[in-house]
């Protein structure tokens, strides 16, 4: 089947983030970078493999194109969070990546290690993390290919 | 025939030969008629020469019975002479007694001959031997020299039992001494057999254990050991005796000690053992270590509370990476979304408000990241291998390009060495001395940094930290560093400068230090206001890495 850049149905992201107010200004950064897709939020590790198995409350959601993750989760943290779907046949071509606060050499080098399709620091600028929405579009839905 | 015929008629060949035919002959009347046959003097001579002839020949017995005892006699030619003549003399008074009644005169005129030739010789020998003679002492005089013998030795004797009764004293003394110094001995000292009997005690034994020297003596050593050690402590003593030697202390297992009143207390034991006559005694030192005890677990409670509180710093550096960040980054997206969403709603004073807002959340965002970075220095695992520090000061260049570039900045170097180095952690010092030198610039000149390394045996100059090493410097044309501040510089958020001057927030050479601390060398500078510094810095040839202080970095 060839693959269509032109996506039918809309581009759904997954946003695993625990802190209210990063999940409103990350929302309110895409809405200001004119981002194609839809943004679900689930606020901790469990919940996000929930979603992702449609499991419970999620019984309906959709299968994102992509997976926002970070690290500092409750519960489940955001890099078993990553094992867990890097390790699932079904899951594991869903490109995840990492948004996080930390910059530090170990959990960049887990995450990779744990294949991580990349890693992202957190910008502190709004204005950055807007550029981080377009930068993020242009680059995974308009040049690279992803399997839907 | 006339005398004088008669005698050269005896000399010659004829008459001697005529001599010695007729030797035996009786041909003159015997010399019994001499005496007319009286019996009175016939027996008188008879007698009297047969006496002495007797006499005579006892004599040489008696001198050969005396040489033959005396084999070592200087004189013993003599006595032979001596012998043989009083023989001849014997003979001639036999001749004498038989020539009464024959007339051999020629045989005993023979033997006279004889006799004379001995006796002249003799005598001649005798006049010889006078001077050794002279040397023999006499009997009175032997008789002196031997009572001066005997109260020589009377006196050597006296001399004897005196040294004996001094040597008695002193040796009395040494052991009074010797049983002073053992009772002095600060530490307890113990003799014991190989059946585990108490030989000798010192004072400090009967301290440290509690019981009188009566109550230990020709007692079981056990009764200083804790029960439940009793079985495996006489094992340790029967293989001692099997095989003694010299332990010193410190170089055995710690030991438990038992007092009298049951409380035990930590030993520690040196042994040694001496071979009495009465076969091997083991010698025991015994210390109490319980203060010594005390001070190892108060040192490594110390220790412990150092490493929590290390741990807890570097988990601080976590905390500070995540948690610190966080809420900043809310202030600073929250108030620009204000600032970009109420544009309109908010005036010019507003919107400066929100400037200085998110200005400060942002340089409070770095204090933290430098601040994390410091923590980094001295936590994060470092690879120490040969590399050529040329490949860092490239990279370091590299890092700094747009530094450089703007500054208008020409960044030289010298032939740089190979070294033993982290190459992440020497690139950021290269990079940040680099770039304070970029960055503490004049107006004019334009910036000329040089880089050069220099071999120094004993770690350079005038402060030397005493090792080999090569030793860096990054030289500047910038501003230059008051003599006051060289020190100051390079503690944490130390600034010379306001933020509006020179931006930063004075961690830099913090961490150079703490970088340059874990390879074992150090940093410092020399400067002059207005024309330039020079910072050093050491890396040994043998980096003696200091990373006993490095918590094993938790997740950073």
């Amino acid at each position: 089947m060839p693959y269509s850049r032109v996506h039918s149905n809309p581009i759904e992201v997954l946003l695993v983030e625990d802190n209210p107010g990063d999940v409103r200004l990350l929302q309110e950064a895409f809405k200001d970078g004119q981002f194609s897709g839809r943004l679900h939020v689930v606020g901790d590790g469990e919940e996000a493999l929930a979603f992702l198995n449609r499991e419970g409350p999620f019984e309906q959601a959709p299968r994102p194109s992509f997976i926002l993750l970070d690290l500092n989760l409750p519960r489940k943290g955001g890099h078993e969070v990553l094992a867990e779907v890097k390790k699932s046949k079904d899951l594991r071509r869903i490109p995840v990546f990492i948004l996080s606060t930390s910059t530090g050499c170990d959990d960049i080098a887990n995450a990779y290690d744990l294949h991580a399709n990349c890693y992202i620091p957190k910008p502190v600028d709004l204005d950055k993390l807007i550029q981080m929405s377009q930068r993020i579009e242009a680059f995974w839905l308009k040049t690279a290919v992803i399997t839907a | 025939m006339r005398g004088a015929a008669r005698i050269r008629h005896f000399i010659t060949v004829g008459g001697l030969v005529n001599f010695f035919r007729r030797l035996l002959d009786s041909d003159f009347m015997p010399h019994g008629h001499c005496f007319l046959w009286q019996p009175g003097l016939i027996w008188l001579h008879v007698t009297s020469d047969s006496l002495i002839a007797l006499a005579y020949y006892s004599i040489p017995l008696t001198l050969l019975y005396f040489v033959k005892k005396r084999a070592g006699l200087a004189v013993n030619w003599l006595i032979v002479m001596f012998g043989a003549f009083i023989v001849a003399c014997g003979t001639t008074h036999l001749m004498s007694v038989w020539d009464l009644w024959h007339s051999t005169y020629r045989l005993e005129g023979l033997i006279k001959a004889i006799t004379a030739v001995l006796s002249v010789g003799t005598a001649i020998a005798c006049v010889r031997l006078i001077p050794t003679a002279n040397r023999i002492p006499t009997a009175t005089e032997t008789e002196r020299v031997n009572s001066a013998l005997q109260s020589e030795i009377d006196a050597r004797k006296e001399t004897e039992k005196k040294l004996e009764a001094m040597f008695e004293t002193r040796r009395l003394a040494g052991e009074a001494k010797l049983n002073a110094f053992v009772e002095a001995v600060p530490e307890g000292m113990l003799l014991v057999s190989n059946d585990g009997a108490i030989h000798m005690v010192n004072r400090r034994m009967e301290e440290m254990f509690g019981y009188s020297r009566e109550e230990l003596l020709g007692k079981r050593l056990d009764m200083l050991v804790p029960d439940r050690y009793r079985s495996r402590h006489s094992g340790h003593r029967a293989r001692y005796f099997e095989e003694p030697k010299v332990r010193a202390m410190g170089a055995g297992r710690d030991l438990t000690g038992r007092r009298k009143d049951g409380s035990e207390f930590p030993v520690e034991i040196g042994l040694s053992y001496v071979d009495t006559g009465e076969g091997m005694l083991a010698l025991g030192i015994v210390i109490d270590i319980t203060e010594r005890k005390r001070v190892e677990s108060e040192f490594a409670r110390i220790n412990s509370e150092l490493v929590r509180s290390n741990t807890e710093l570097g988990q601080f550096a976590y905390v500070a990476s995540h948690d610190l960040q966080e809420p900043l980054r809310m202030v600073t997206g929250y108030l620009q979304l204000l600032e970009k969403r109420y544009k309109g709603q908010i005036d010019q004073e507003g919107t400066e408000f929100i400037h200085y807002a998110v200005d400060g959340a942002i340089r409070m965002k770095r204090l933290i990241e430098d601040l994390l970075a410091l923590s980094r220095a001295g936590t994060q695992k470092a690879s120490f291998r040969p590399v050529d520090s040329r490949t860092l000061f490239d990279a370091a260049c590299a890092n700094l390009s747009v530094a450089i570039r703007e500054g208008g900045a020409e960044v030289t170097c010298g032939p740089l060495p190979m070294i033993i180095a982290d190459t992440g952690l020497l690139t950021q010092v290269f990079q940040n001395l680099i770039g304070n030198a970029i960055k503490f610039r004049r107006d004019d000149p334009p910036p000329r940094i040089h880089v050069s390394a220099e071999l120094s045996k004993d770690g350079s100059g005038k402060e030397g930290s005493g090792k080999e090493g090569w030793v860096f410097s990054v030289r500047d044309n910038g501003i230059g560093i008051e003599d006051r501040h060289r020190e100051r510089i390079f503690g944490i958020f130390e600034r010379l400068h306001s933020a509006d001057q020179y931006e930063g927030s004075g961690v830099g050479l913090a961490i150079t230090q703490r970088i340059l601390e874990r390879h074992g060398g150090r940093v410092w500078v020399e400067s002059k206001i207005g024309e330039g510094s020079t910072f050093f810095f050491l890396i040994p040839m043998q980096p003696a890495v200091q990373d006993l202080n490095r918590v094993a970095a938790t997740k950073s």
